[in-house]
């Protein structure tokens, strides 16, 4: 429902820059995930935009009008946080109900926003209890829940699944996903450090770095077109491959770094040789870790089938056509 | 000490027990309510904030419920501290009227210099301790730790 309009937003604690001119435009009803090692500005950046940060310089506007100086309640936005900053003393309804209720809205008014977000997240039989007595995923799904309340036009999510188990997390993921095709239009901007969860929500990344942005894109587009060595690194999982030296020499490239899955094992033209420090078998996959004199293991993706002992000799060759190649800055120089 | 409550005016008053226990009491309180305010998750405070809340609002409304039970405990400890006060009670009172209850318990005596009346001692230190329990019992429900459990995560 917002577009928000971000121009050389810079942020400084003290005399450390913490966010160094950040300029990006995210689209009305935009699914963005901000996502980056941790300390490079991306929690930052949010609080930024949900207000509770002043920016120290830049603007901020959300359609077109400039919210620099806005309280955040007056910003339409709502803000789901990392611990899920229930207020402890309130049963779930209050909790959801707070931010109406300081508004002065009508008692009937809030009573069905509030039921018809529980009823969404299927919390409607915890709205009497407090939140000491739920578990991890219903508390953050109160959370969601009263930022839906709230009706924003700009939904921020902190980190939200960082504190739940591995399965939840997945579920909440999928939950998220929903609630964003199901609220048509609202914008939401994400942050984790997670890159599955920023691959699986984004419409699109903002993969940020000490405070700059180092590429914006659709999944798809920073996964196979990356902008630089950092974001070619950083997204995927495994981590790709880089190598240097006399591997990269033949592409013309100083590095070149390849996905664990465009990986060959066997020998054929232009093959090189290692031997298998290690294999994890992952049942539909395996993750062969070949040692190639690099210092780092090279990662191959194999089918789950095929089983491979420490030390022995193996020979591998990447797929043509996807060969990552960056020069000595780290800039890409395209495919081979 | 005593010059300044009798500069004041308030020797064998009230007040000079009055002012002198609470700025003594002052410097252990606060020390042990920061220490609980600190334990307030920041995030609560931005969840307000964003909630919509005025910095009275969250103070009303958010952190004096989560604070209760501190507040009632530092309460409890500053109160047994001056109720049970003995040298300051002794020093700024002189008829009965203004006494407190230790010091009127000290100047029980017998029939005679040589009889302490232990009995009635007694009797007086277990009454004077009744309120103690009664404000115990009034307050014990509050007296809980983790009330903010539950709000965060863990």
């Amino acid at each position: 429902m917002a577009e928000l309009q971000l121009t050389d937003i810079r942020k400084s604690f003290g005399a450390v820059e913490v966010i160094r001119g950040v300029s990006l435009t995210i689209r009305s009803g935009e699914f963005m995930v901000f996502v980056g090692p941790s300390g490079c500005g991306k929690s930052t950046l949010l609080r930024l935009v949900a207000g509770l940060e002043a920016i120290s310089d830049g603007t901020l506007s959300f359609d077109g009008q400039i919210v620099n100086n806005l309280a955040p309640s007056k910003r339409g936005i709502a803000m789901v946080f990392q611990s899920y900053a229930l207020y402890p003393h309130m049963t779930v309804y209050d909790n959801m109900a707070f931010g109406m209720q300081l508004a002065k809205s009508s008692k009937d008014a809030i009573k069905e926003r509030v039921e018809k977000a529980a009823d969404l997240l299927q919390i409607t039989p915890y709205l009497k209890r407090l939140p000491k007595q739920l578990s991890g995923g219903q508390r953050q799904r109160v959370a969601i829940g009263r930022a839906i309340v709230r009706d924003p036009k700009v939904f921020l999510f902190d980190e939200p699944l960082s504190n739940l188990d591995a399965a939840l997390r997945v579920a909440t993921r999928l939950e998220i996903a929903k609630l964003h095709h199901s609220m048509n239009g609202a914008t939401m901007i994400y942050v984790t450090h997670d890159q599955v969860e920023a691959m699986t929500l984004a419409d699109r990344i903002c993969v940020l770095r000490d405070g700059v942005i180092e590429q914006v894109g659709t999944p798809v587009e920073l996964y196979e077109q990356p902008q630089s060595l950092f974001v070619a690194g950083f997204i995927g999982s495994p981590k790709m491959n880089f190598l240097t030296g006399k591997f990269a020499e033949p592409y013309g490239a100083s590095t070149i770094g390849i996905r664990s899955e465009h990986i060959q094992i066997g020998p054929g033209e232009g093959a090189w040789t290692g031997k298998v420090i290690h294999s994890e078998n992952l049942g539909s996959d395996s993750y062969v870790y070949a040692d190639m004199g690099t210092g780092e293991p090279v990662i191959v993706r194999e089918d789950g089938t095929k089983k491979h002992q420490p030390d022995e000799a193996i020979s591998i060759r990447p797929q043509r056509g996807q060969v990552h190649r960056f020069d000595s800055e780290g800039r890409p120089l395209g495919r081979q | 000490m005593f010059e300044l409550i009798r500069f004041y005016n308030l020797f064998n008053t009230p007040w000079a027990l009055i002012f002198s226990y609470t700025i003594f009491s002052l410097p252990f309180t606060v020390w042990v309510l920061t220490t609980f305010m600190r334990d307030l998750p920041i995030e609560i405070e931005e969840a307000a904030i964003v909630d919509g809340a005025s910095p009275i609002i969250i103070i009303w409304r958010v952190f004096m419920p989560l604070l209760w039970p501190a507040l009632v405990t530092t309460g409890l400890l500053a109160f047994i501290a001056a109720w049970n006060e003995y040298l300051f009670a002794l020093t700024f009172s002189s008829s009965n009227a203004a006494r407190t209850v230790p010091v009127a318990i000290s100047l029980f005596s017998g029939n005679s210099e040589h009889e302490i009346p232990w009995g009635t001692i007694m009797a007086a230190s277990v009454l004077v301790t009744a309120p103690l329990v009664l404000l115990v019992l009034i307050f014990q429900r509050k007296i809980i730790s983790g009330l903010t459990a539950g709000g965060v995560k863990g």
